[in-house]
């Protein structure tokens, strides 16, 4: 722009223009004489000061200088008066004005002392004081930010747009451990752990964008430590451009530690108390659930968040009335831990508590031993039935070695339970008279893995023998082995004795039976045929006339059929004392060949009529144990059986052979007379009153009786014959004497 | 008058006795009499056409060959011998189950205990009259 000047008037420089300048100008002018004193003082005081120029006449200039100013003030005026300077600039100072305030002036100051016209110092001044004002506070603002900067315990400092670190503070040199001079190159990513460059880089470029923020990131110092900041980022704008970023970082390493550290802790109990099978809750001092696992959680049914904060009692107001409430106060007040089982009838459970004090209120652990208690009861019992039951109890390990016996077993067996323990069962329990194939059986069996029972012989520790029913049942394990044997080893002797006793009643009813009908038969036939002749002879006689020949015959079969009738009567009687005869007693030592002896001489008359023969072959030692008088009969009976069915062929002969077999005798009664065929006689031959010779005697009682003797003394009878060849009976001692009583050493 | 009677018995005396009996009742013309059963089925010809005795007095306990034997052996000629022979037991038992089984032979007209006597006799008579 062009300024067009207008040349003025010529000026007519009078002394009133001059005064007017001096006294209307904006600067105040003032005359100080060499005293100090205020000679002149311009117009312009007025306006900015509030004084009349003529108010400040005669007053010393320095006293209206503030007295920090005065010094220096004074100094320089001094240098006037000494005539050392013609013009001073000074420096700012403070005037009072009319008011009592202070407004800076800027002056300088001429020595025109010399000046006739003027004999005094001419200051110039300016107010100055809105400047001195705003450099004041720019000089405050300075001050807050380096105390916000540099002082700062958090940590400050400043970021070019690019990101390059510009300035720190001492606490970023304190906590990165690099020195200022690392810096100005250095980028702060070079800084930030590489995991939390995202979030940093979002952050900046936020605060390039205008927008402060604050986020969390974590740096590396220089000895490799993490160190974990809060950082704000305030972009720094100067009209409208963002200059550069500030930063202010907190360390929060200690915190954050700290805090995953719990997090860890709590993630860890937390696992703990899931890992755990057993419910766990916790109560606080006012009853109320204050933590809770997940088995806790689904015994009750329901999900933990519900729970939380509720008050036991009043959720589930039935335990007040339970043990648990009881232990529940007294762990409250004695801090003692304490265990106890409850059961809960609705839940048909018992569960086992454990109640612990701890500082928050009580912790409850609780574990389901419903199984358990059941398991064991039943434990219980199976232990009571094995050990107390009557049957003796083995259990055997997979090498058949006694385990385990029970009390029964014991007793029954003598023995003690350490002295069975790893022996097997066959080792105590047999002997040598114990039957092998049923011994191969049973081993069999259990080869087999399959269970199995019998009735066994067994033996009591002293050797007596117990008969026992064995039942051995195998256990397998889940893989299908055989693991262990269970015998259960019942005592049955006495049942088996029993057995015994009935057999030998039934037998004995047996033959009482057999003895009837034979009775039976006997009166209706043999007794009945005598007495019926008697009878029918009787009448006839009567009839007939006492001098014929038929009745004198009549009388004679009347006779004959009353020897019958005796002898028949005679028969019975022999039969009935065999029956009757207490065996066992009437028992002797009988010496086979005395007896043989004795009965072949006896009937040695009918033998030298007939040029027969009797050949004994037998021993001294041929001793029997038995009835003396039946044997006799049983011999005699067979040898005149020998006798009378003698072959007419030939002249007889009868040989008698023992044959020794162990502890038994076998008599072989030959001869070579006219034999049976034994095809046909053979059912009936033993039977009483059974004839098989046509010949004139034999009632049929011989070998009727002969048998019953033989069964009497415990023997046998056998025959073997042939018609025209002969006849062989032989005899079975069972009880010979050997051995019996001695007697034949 | 009946023609032939058989009586088998082993008993000598009851046989004698028996004999006597008859004789006294004139029971027949012709009487024949044998210890074992053996003999008497000698003289039983069922192949030939032969006089057959009308009445048969058979005893039941007997050696080798019993009463029951002796009709056991006749069974398969029954049929021919029914009305022409009739089988009286004769016997010294008493016993039930013999009476009993004697009802298992169609030949066995009759059951009676020793002694003959007239009675017997006449029962025998009146069962011969019946099938007559």
């Amino acid at each position: 722009m062009k300024v067009n000047f207008t040349q003025p008037e010529a000026l007519a420089l009078t002394p009133d223009f001059y005064t007017s300048i001096v006294r209307h100008g904006s600067e105040l002018i003032t005359v100080i004489n060499w005293q100090g004193n205020y000679q002149y003082v311009s117009d312009s005081v007025g306006p900015g000061l509030g004084y009349a120029p003529e108010e400040l006449l005669g007053t010393h200039v320095l006293e209206l200088i503030h007295p920090d100013d005065v010094p220096i003030i004074g100094d320089e005026l001094l240098k006037h008066t000494t005539g050392q300077t013609k013009q001073i600039t000074l420096a700012p100072f403070r005037f009072r004005a009319k008011n009592g305030d202070w407004h800076w002036l800027s002056c300088v100051s001429t020595n025109m002392l010399d000046d006739p016209h003027v004999r005094g110092i001419v200051t110039n001044s300016r107010d100055i004081t809105a400047k001195m004002v705003a450099l004041q506070q720019k000089k405050e603002s300075r001050a807050y930010y380096k105390a916000l900067f540099f002082n700062n315990p958090d940590l400050v400092f400043t970021l070019s747009t690019s990101g390059r670190v510009e300035a720190c503070n001492d606490a970023v040199v304190d906590l990165t451990g690099y020195t200022r001079e690392d810096f100005p190159e250095s980028h702060f990513a070079d800084f930030v752990l590489s995991e939390y460059h995202a979030a940093t880089f979002e952050a900046f470029h936020q605060a390039l964008a205008g927008k402060s923020c604050t986020f969390e990131s974590c740096i590396r110092h220089r000895n490799g430590q993490k160190r974990h900041l809060s950082v704000t980022l305030v972009p720094v704008v100067l009209e409208g451009r963002v200059l550069a970023v500030q930063c202010i970082a907190k360390d929060i390493t200690n915190e954050k530690e700290a805090n995953l550290l719990v997090k860890a802790q709590s993630q860890k109990l937390h696992n703990i108390l899931e890992a755990m099978v057993e419910g766990f809750f916790a109560l606080d001092t006012a009853w109320r659930y204050s933590f809770g696992n997940t088995v806790f959680a689904n015994f009750l049914g329901r999900p933990l968040n519900e729970l939380m904060h509720r008050q036991i009692w009043e959720e589930y107001p039935f335990l007040v009335d339970t043990l648990f409430y009881q232990k529940c106060l007294e762990v409250d007040k004695t801090r003692k831990p304490v265990q106890f089982d409850q059961r809960f009838d609705d839940l048909k459970a018992v569960l086992r508590f454990t109640l612990s004090p701890f500082e928050d209120g009580i912790l409850v652990s609780f574990v389901d031993i419903t199984e358990q208690l059941k398991a064991q009861e039943e434990l219980r019992k199976l232990s009571l039935v094995a050990s107390k039951t009557t049957n003796g109890v083995i259990i055997t390990n997979s090498q058949h070695e006694i385990e385990w016996v029970n009390e029964a077993f014991c007793n029954v067996t003598g023995y003690a339970l350490e002295e069975v323990v790893g022996k097997r069962p066959g080792d105590i329990l047999i002997s040598n008279d114990t039957d092998s194939r049923e011994l191969t059986w049973v081993r069999e069996q259990l080869a087999l893995g399959m269970p199995m029972r019998k009735e066994m012989r067994s033996y009591h520790k002293n050797g007596e023998m117990v008969w026992a029913d064995v039942t051995i049942s195998p256990v397998a394990n889940e893989r299908g082995e055989i693991e262990k044997h269970v015998y259960i080893h019942t005592d049955i002797t006495e049942r088996k004795l029993e057995q015994e006793q009935l057999l030998k009643t039934t037998e004995h009813l047996y033959h009482q039976n057999e003895d009837l009908q034979q009775f039976n038969y006997i009166v209706s036939h043999n007794l009945r045929a005598p007495v019926a002749n008697l009878v029918g002879l009787s009448t006839m006689l009567q009839k007939l006339d006492r001098n014929s020949g038929r009745f004198m015959q009549g009388l004679q079969n009347l006779e004959t059929s009353a020897r019958r009738l005796d002898d028949v009567i005679g028969d019975l009687n022999k039969i009935l004392a065999v029956r009757s005869t207490n065996l066992q007693a009437s028992h002797e030592m009988v010496s086979l060949v005395e007896v043989a002896a004795e009965v072949a001489l006896s009937l040695q008359h009918l033998l030298t009529p007939i040029s027969g023969r009797i050949v004994l072959n037998l021993k001294q030692e041929d001793l029997l144990w038995a009835n003396r008088a039946y044997v006799y009969s049983i011999l005699h009976n067979l040898i005149s059986n020998a006798i009378k069915y003698k072959s007419a062929q030939r002249d007889l002969l009868i040989e008698l052979n023992s044959v020794r077999k162990e502890d038994s005798l076998q008599l072989h009664i030959k001869d070579n007379g006219s034999g049976m065929d034994l095809e046909t006689v053979r059912p009936q031959l033993f039977q009483l009153y059974k004839r098989f010779h046509a010949g004139p005697d034999g009632k049929g009682i011989g070998l009727y009786l002969v048998k019953m003797q033989m069964n009497a003394i415990g023997g046998e009878i056998e025959v073997e014959s042939k018609p025209e060849s002969g006849t062989t009976f032989t005899l079975h001692f069972k009880q010979a004497a050997y051995g019996q009583q001695g007697l034949h050493n | 008058m009946v023609s032939k009677v058989y009586i088998i018995d082993d008993d000598d005396i009851s046989v004698y006795l028996t004999t006597m009996v008859l004789e006294e009742a004139g029971f027949a013309k012709e009487i024949c009499t044998y210890t074992s059963a053996d003999d008497a089925l000698a003289d039983l010809s069922f192949t030939v056409p032969a006089p057959l005795p009308e009445v048969i007095l058979l005893d039941l306990n007997m050696p080798f060959k019993s009463g029951w034997d002796f009709l056991d052996i006749l069974r398969p000629y029954e049929a021919t011998l029914k009305g022409k022979l009739d089988v009286f037991i004769l016997t010294s038992s008493i016993a039930v189950s013999d009476k009993e089984q004697a009802r298992n032979y169609p030949l066995v007209c009759g059951f009676l205990h020793k002694p003959l006597d007239e009675e017997s006799v006449a029962s025998i008579k009146r069962a011969c009259t019946r099938r007559t």
